[in-house]
């Protein structure tokens, strides 16, 4: 373990041991060898460039009835159909990428934040603040995850923003349980030990030793959550409490679809197999990167 | 001669068994026996004083008795077996049914400790809603009412101010009015509405909220109903719904069936469509006392700003009807070419009156502003379809002329409170058919009067109308009520659709569902011919 923990060790301190470009390098190697990352990494890639480039790219206005030209089937000037109000699908895919990809960026960005804060407060002082926030993370770990989102949406009411924050509150719990373990085990070490001996600041033994020695399982969790809070934003979405009419979200595609299934499967189909796609694409960056940097797993 | 006395002792038997099971006698029960389920997608407490809920009330108008009942818009008799009018219309003489017994085998009367239904519960029901002002007794009825008085346990005598037109129209006069029993109301209180107990032709069993309600044939009624049991489950996945009909899970869908699946059920032979027979209108509300919608250019502007005949064409298909108005076509009141004259396309109009009424882009981003800053407008609706795509529509009309409508889709618990207290925005709504449905909506302490809608002229037509038994007269003034309604609140309409529900063949002597859902009267009796499930 002695030995994990100083591969993670960053540079400058116990150099003979840490081997911090090596253990980048590497891991960067083990990613690119893995084919499945790859695929992830395009697909992700296509997405991402799709949502951003969306009003160059989308050949109709996502948010243009047309109510001459409604509930149409696959054809040449729309790819999978038009919806109930005459919206060009295809369009209203593309954007929807975007939706989803923020709020899957966004939720997992400030959960992070948070949990890892909260985490490393509260492994590393422990005492009272431990006490204090593992008693909210139980709390919190206590509902399940989704209802707690739907009753926190409830609450304040559906919007795409209300939902995220819901996710945001739902999510840090993940990352504070695991950071704070870490951070536990971490602080006992030696070189944290000799850290402080040699008169570092808490904050800095924090910000210097301990994060950058929980940041790699941080990220594996974090690629992870990403994916999770898409699925679970399109659920919501799906349900009425995200994304509010008109916006284009892969969710409320979905349910607005339900009603169409029989004449319009398309309309189904495409955006449940662009949650899918999306899901397994950042699920297969997210196996990469645990494999690279997870010291117990790398090779 | 042992033989002999032994089959001639069948024979009696099975004469008196013919005898005492008049229904299967007369022919109205070619199988008995059997469950009816009901699709609905939604259900509330059956209680008649707060559930004004058209799929509620076919529970309640089976377990309760009424009065009367409506059969092809006219009363039938049911609690009451005849009744007299005085010729000024103003006294009505109900001659209640002798024998009618309240439920038992249930908390408030034990098995075989039922009494019998009386003039005295007639009033007390009567009562009941009267003295609560927040019951859902109808508008005409509790104006023109003076008393109701048991003469003796089988006369109830109903004296009105004036005639009532309305008494027997679906939603008015008397048709919400079940009678309950006494003990049951002392007995639950404010839950009765979750254990009701009446003297109808189907017992209450058991209520799980927003899941079932099932209810069992009330052998003590005065017709056997051919039915065993009658299931009301609630299936808010309208899609799931119809696939569930199809399978034979349900055999009547008794709710808005979607205007995509009426074309296909009505190719299916295995299936019919019934036409609930009231075109209902989707229109927009608006908190009318607050500015900028006080001003009637606004709502103008609105009315015009949006396509409502193509939206709801989109939206309803083949079940969407031009026109505007609280009665559809071939319903008293309506008014033809209504929605061309008050509610056509027009978006040069509407930005034009925004622009005289000083709502306009002065820091050129496109947008309306009113009192410093961008206009945006709450649209609240509820959360099932198709109300998110009409707000979608209003979106998108709305930009066009550079107005913003923020889309605010709630549950319809939470819309029915904004609505009472007149949250500032404008509402979907839909509903209220017909002569009684521009009364409840319109009229005096009308639906939406917490809204603001609160016109004298309005009123008055209204009330004269309700109590005219001149139908030709009658028609006039409702038409003049509608066309003010229309002229000064210019309620942005979309059109009617009709309603259609869906049954599978093999429900047999089935009427309707119209409000009233008779499934054993003296005319019809529903059973299931299982031969052909």
């Amino acid at each position: 373990m002695a030995q994990q923990i100083a591969d993670l060790a960053p540079e400058g301190e116990f150099s003979e041991l840490a081997r911090p470009k090596s253990f980048w390098y590497k891991a960067f190697q083990q990613i690119i060898r893995n084919n499945r990352a790859i695929l992830g990494f395009s697909v992700l890639l296509v997405l991402v460039l799709a949502a951003v480039f969306a009003d160059q790219i989308t050949p109709y206005d996502p948010y243009k009835v047309n109510y001459s030209n409604y509930k149409q089937p696959p054809s040449a000037e729309h790819f999978i159909g038009t919806d109930e109000l005459g919206r060009d699908s295809f369009s209203r895919l593309i954007y929807g990428a975007r939706i989803s990809l923020m709020v899957g960026i966004v939720v997992s960005s400030i959960s992070v934040t948070i949990g890892v804060a909260l985490g490393a407060i509260a492994g590393y002082f422990g005492g009272i603040a431990d006490m204090i926030i593992m008693r909210i993370v139980d709390l919190m770990q206590a509902f399940p995850f989704l209802v707690l989102a739907i009753a926190l949406v409830a609450v304040f009411g559906p919007s795409l923003r209300n939902m995220m924050l819901a996710l945001i509150v739902v999510y840090w719990i993940w990352f504070a349980r695991v950071v704070r373990g870490m951070v536990l085990t971490l602080r006992e070490t030696e070189f944290i030990v000799g850290a402080k001996a040699a008169g570092a600041s808490d904050i800095g033994i924090i910000f210097r030793h301990i994060l950058p020695n929980v940041f790699p399982v941080v990220v594996v969790q974090g690629s992870f959550s990403v994916a999770e809070a898409i699925l679970i934003a399109a659920a919501l979405s799906y349900l009425g409490l995200g994304a509010q009419p008109p916006t284009a979200e892969w969710g409320s595609m979905l349910s607005n679809a339900k009603e169409l299934m029989r004449i319009l499967p398309v309309m189904s189909i495409a955006p449940g197999v662009a949650i899918m796609v999306t899901v397994l694409a950042i699920n297969f960056i997210g196996d990469a990167l645990r494999d690279a940097l997870d010291p117990t797993l790398r090779q | 001669m042992k033989i002999r006395s032994i089959l001639a002792l069948a024979t009696l038997v099975f004469v008196l068994a013919l005898s005492i099971t008049p229904a299967a006698a007369d022919g109205h029960c070619p199988q008995e026996g059997g469950t009816f389920t009901i699709g609905v997608d939604t259900f509330l407490p059956m209680d008649p004083n707060t559930a004004a809920h058209d799929w509620t009330f076919y529970a309640i108008t089976n377990i309760n008795s009424m009065l009367f009942r409506i059969e092809s818009g006219q009363p039938v008799g049911d609690l009451a077996e005849s009744w007299d009018i005085t010729d000024d219309g103003t006294v009505y003489t109900w001659h209640i049914r002798p024998g009618m017994m309240w439920h038992d085998g249930n908390d408030v009367f034990p098995e075989g400790e039922s009494r019998e239904v009386t003039a005295h519960d007639v009033v007390y029901s009567i009562y009941r809603q009267y003295d609560d002002e927040s019951s859902i007794m109808a508008a005409d009825l509790r104006n023109l009412f003076v008393s109701a008085e048991a003469t003796d346990d089988h006369t109830v005598v109903l004296t009105l101010s004036g005639p009532d037109a309305i008494m027997y129209d679906k939603a008015r006069g008397l048709t919400f009015t079940a009678i309950v029993a006494p003990e049951a109301i002392e007995m639950y209180g404010d839950d009765y509405g979750l254990n009701p107990l009446g003297s109808g032709p189907f017992e209450f069993v058991s209520y799980s909220p927003d899941e079932e309600v099932v209810l069992r044939a009330n052998e003590d009624y005065y017709i056997d109903p051919c039915l065993d049991e009658v299931i009301f489950r609630v299936m808010p996945d309208v899609p799931a719904a119809m696939i569930a009909l199809e399978a034979g899970d349900i055999d009547w869908w008794g709710s808005v069936t979607p205007g995509d699946d009426v074309g296909r059920f009505q190719d299916n032979e295995d299936m019919t469509v019934l036409n609930f027979g009231c075109p209902v209108a989707t229109r927009l509300y608006m908190s009318v006392d607050k500015p900028p919608f006080d001003d009637v250019r606004f709502r103008k502007a609105l009315s015009h700003m949006k396509d409502g005949n193509a939206i709801n064409a989109a939206l309803r298909g083949p079940t969407h009807v031009k026109g505007a108005g609280t009665a559809g076509p071939g319903v008293a009141g309506y008014v033809e070419g209504l929605y061309d004259e008050y509610h056509s396309y027009d978006p040069e109009l509407a930005m034009s009156l925004m622009d005289e009424m000083g709502i306009v882009d002065t820091d050129g981003d496109g947008l309306r502003e009113w009192d410093g800053s961008n206009l945006e407008i709450p649209m609240f609706a509820w959360n099932s379809d198709p109300a998110p795509d009409y707000v979608a529509a209003m979106v998108d009309a709305a930009a066009q002329v550079g107005l913003t409508i923020r889309p605010e889709i709630a549950d319809p618990g939470t819309n029915n409170a904004r609505r009472l207290d007149g949250e500032w925005g404008i509402y979907l709504g839909q509903g209220w058919c017909g002569e009684g449905g521009t009364n409840a909506l319109w009229g005096r302490n009308g639906w939406i009067s917490s809204l603001g809608y609160e016109d004298e002229e309005i009123f008055d037509l209204l009330d004269k109308s309700a109590q005219n038994l001149n139908e030709e007269e009658r028609e006039a003034q409702l038409q003049a009520a509608t066309t003010r309604v229309a002229a000064l609140y210019f309620e942005p309409a979309f059109g009617f659709f009709n309603i259609f529900t869906v049954k599978n063949n093999y429900v047999k002597d089935f009427f309707g569902g119209e409000w009233t859902l008779n499934l054993a009267t003296d005319d019809h009796n529903v059973w299931i011919n299982e031969d052909e499930r």
